[in-house]
Order: C-alpha cells, then sequence, then structure tokens
C-alpha cells in the first residue's frame, strides 16, 4: 500500500510540482494551503510524512511544525521544510521545532525524493 | 517710559502720543504771550482739539487694525480648511486606494499561479507520455537492438531531463507569490497607519506617520525576499541545498 505525504504550501504550483515528484514515486499525497488547513485535515488521517512550505498566511510553517509535534498520534511523523527561506535561523528555528530535514526551493525532483526516502522507506 | 506701536497695547497713552506737542506749543504760545484769558484760552483750546482728533485718529486706527485682524484670520481658517480638507481627502483616496491595489494583486497572484499551474499540469502530463514511449522504447530496444530506436530512446531521455529543468523553472512562480504577498503586507500596512491617524481627529500630528520606520520596515522585507531570491537557478548551477538534522 502507497505510503501518504503532506505537503503543506500555500502556493498550488508549488504543490502540484511537489504533487507531481512525489505521485511519480509512488507516493498517496493529502494537499493544505497553509499550517491552519494542515491541522484540520491530519486529524486521525494515516500520515508517514509531511513536506511543509516556512513563509505561509494564518499559521507559517515553524508553528506547525511545533503544533505537529504536539500531537500525540503525529510526533514521530518525520518533517521536511520546503522553503526558500536562506535565513540560518529560521533553519535552527526549524530545526529546533523538531523537522528532519531542510530543501531549499528550487528544488530538483531528486533531492526531495532523496530526502523523503531517507526518512520512509518508498 | 515706552512709547506703545499698538494703540490696543495702551489706548489712552496712545491718543496722548500727538496731544504732547500740543501742550508743548500752548505753553510756549502763554510764556511768549504772556499769561492772559486769551492765550489760555487759546492754548487749552489746542489741546481740546488735538485730544478730539486723537481720539477720532484712535478709534479710526483701531477700527482699520480690527478689520485687518479679520481678514487674516479669515485668511488663516480658509488656508488651514483647504489644508484639513486637503489631509482628509488625502488619506480618504488612499483607504479607497488600497482595497482596489490589494484586489488586483490578489487577481495578479490567482491568475499567474492558475496559468503556471496549467503549465506544469501539461509539462507532467507531456513527461508522463515520454516516460511510456522510452519504456516502450526500451522493451523493443531490448528484444531488437534498432539504431532508430536506440535513437528515438536518447531523444526522448533528453527531452525528459529538459521538461524537468522547465518544471522547476516553473517554481518561480512561488517567488512572485512571496513579493505581491509583501507588496499587499506593505499596502496593510499604510492602510493600517492612516487609519489610525485618522481615529485621532484633532490630535494628530506629523511623529504619528513614522514614515522613515514604515519605510525601512518595508525595505527591509523586501531585502529579506531578494536575499532569498538571489539564490542559483536551474541548469549549470544547482541550486538545492538538501539538509539533515
Amino acid at each position: 500500500m502507497a505510503k501518504t505525504i503532506m505537503i503543506v504550501d500555500d502556493s498550488a504550483s508549488m504543490r502540484q510540482v511537489v504533487g507531481i515528484a512525489l505521485r511519480d514515486a509512488g507516493y498517496d499525497l493529502i494537499e493544505a494551503a497553509d499550517g491552519k488547513e494542515a491541522l484540520k485535515k491530519l486529524d486521525g488521517t494515516k500520515i508517514h510524512l509531511i513536506v511543509s512550505d516556512i513563509n505561509m498566511p494564518n499559521m507559517d510553517g515553524i508553528t506547525f511544525v511545533k503544533e505537529v509535534k504536539q500531537h500525540p498520534k503525529y510526533k514521530f511523523t518525520p518533517i521536511i521544510m520546503l522553503t526558500t527561506e536562506v535565513n540560518q535561523a529560521k533553519k535552527e528555528a526549524a530545526k529546533e521545532a523538531g523537522a528532519k530535514a531542510w530543501v531549499t526551493k528550487p528544488f530538483q525532483p531528486k533531492n526531495l525524493l532523496e530526502a523523503v526516502s531517507k526518512l520512509i522507506a518508498p | 517710559m515706552r512709547i506703545p506701536d499698538n494703540p490696543n497695547s495702551n489706548p489712552i497713552l496712545f491718543a496722548l502720543i500727538p496731544v504732547f506737542p500740543s501742550i508743548f506749543f500752548s505753553l510756549i504760545l502763554v510764556w511768549q504771550q504772556g499769561i492772559s484769558s486769551t492765550s489760555v484760552s487759546f492754548a487749552f483750546l489746542m489741546i481740546l482739539f488735538s485730544l478730539v482728533g486723537s481720539y477720532f485718529i484712535l478709534v479710526w486706527h483701531t477700527d482699520q487694525l480690527e478689520k485687518l485682524d479679520n481678514y487674516h484670520q479669515k485668511k488663516y481658517f480658509e488656508g488651514l480648511n483647504m489644508l484639513k480638507s486637503y489631509t482628509v481627502e488625502l488619506e480618504r483616496l488612499l483607504l479607497m486606494v488600497e482595497p482596489k491595489l490589494a484586489e488586483q494583486i490578489v487577481a495578479a497572484k490567482d491568475l499567474t499561479e492558475q496559468e503556471v499551474s496549467t503549465l506544469i499540469r501539461r509539462f507532467s502530463t507531456i513527461n508522463q507520455e515520454l516516460k511510456h514511449i522510452f519504456e516502450f522504447a526500451d522493451l523493443i530496444v531490448d528484444d531488437e537492438e534498432s539504431e532508430e530506436l536506440k535513437n528515438i530512446k536518447s531523444s526522448v531521455g533528453k527531452i525528459r531531463k529538459e521538461l524537468d529543468i522547465v518544471l522547476e523553472t516553473l517554481q518561480f512562480q512561488d517567488r512572485v507569490s512571496q513579493i505581491l504577498a509583501l507588496v499587499q503586507t506593505s499596502l496593510a500596512t499604510l492602510r493600517d497607519n492612516v487609519e489610525h491617524i485618522q481615529q485621532q481627529g484633532q490630535d494628530r500630528h506629523k511623529k504619528m506617520l513614522n514614515v522613515e520606520e514604515v519605510v525601512s520596515q518595508i525595505q527591509n522585507q523586501y531585502e529579506t525576499v531578494k536575499q532569498r531570491n538571489s539564490r542559483p537557478t536551474t541548469n549549470n548551477q544547482p541550486s538545492d541545498d538538501l539538509t539533515f538534522f
């Protein structure tokens, strides 16, 4: 059975690019436009990995990671930050919040897939 | 004793100024003619006339000054009202234009997102079709070892690589959205500032605008986005940055 990955990004085109890369690799996908929507969609759903942007409206990526890590069902779910952010402090903040990897945009699908396959077996 | 230059400050003293010379000349006249009823009466009349004359001059002068004062006050308030209505209109213009601009920014963002999404979907479909051709060609090449099929396979592989680059390049939309979101935020900040000042009514003053602070804040946000976007993109330079924590 295919593993499910959640992509959280306010840009529909980015969600699409990530979606193409991950679906091609055989993963199922759940999409959310920001942290708040993602938390709603997380409720009870089996998610194997989360790919999240940082700069988003309503709830930013770092806050979202912190919220996920407080959730008993998802606290061990690996999270990859996919962002244009180059600020080292933000990178540290993501690490402290509990993210497992950091991929900068624009990304090459193979790099994202490398990160995904290292965190969850395909 | 200081002679007043404004009749309103000491009107009696001001009225007496022209009287002093007439008293002086009356005294000289009485001294020259000797004290007689004629000279004293004449001197007295001279002083009286100068007093009456001074009084009328004072009244006329005060009236003129009052008229002048009223004129300047009227002009001042007219100017102030013009400035006030200009400021109010300027604020109204900004508050009315801001939502329209924000609306246009959202529309531009949505439209480009939509168009780029369509492009990504189409390129992705082409890529999938090419993948099938590649896999099919692979099967045939394995069986027949045809040179032409090998060439087709190689071409398809090259096109797929190009399409991967196109798909990566199309991620520019994310930056466009970021910049547009920034413009939207800056406009909202400006609107909030103006609304806040407007609420102060008569107590508003220029310091409330914090022009330098607002401009520097907007500039800093833009610099951050510029810094984020100055990273190398696609083709020759590897743009990816993958870090595991």
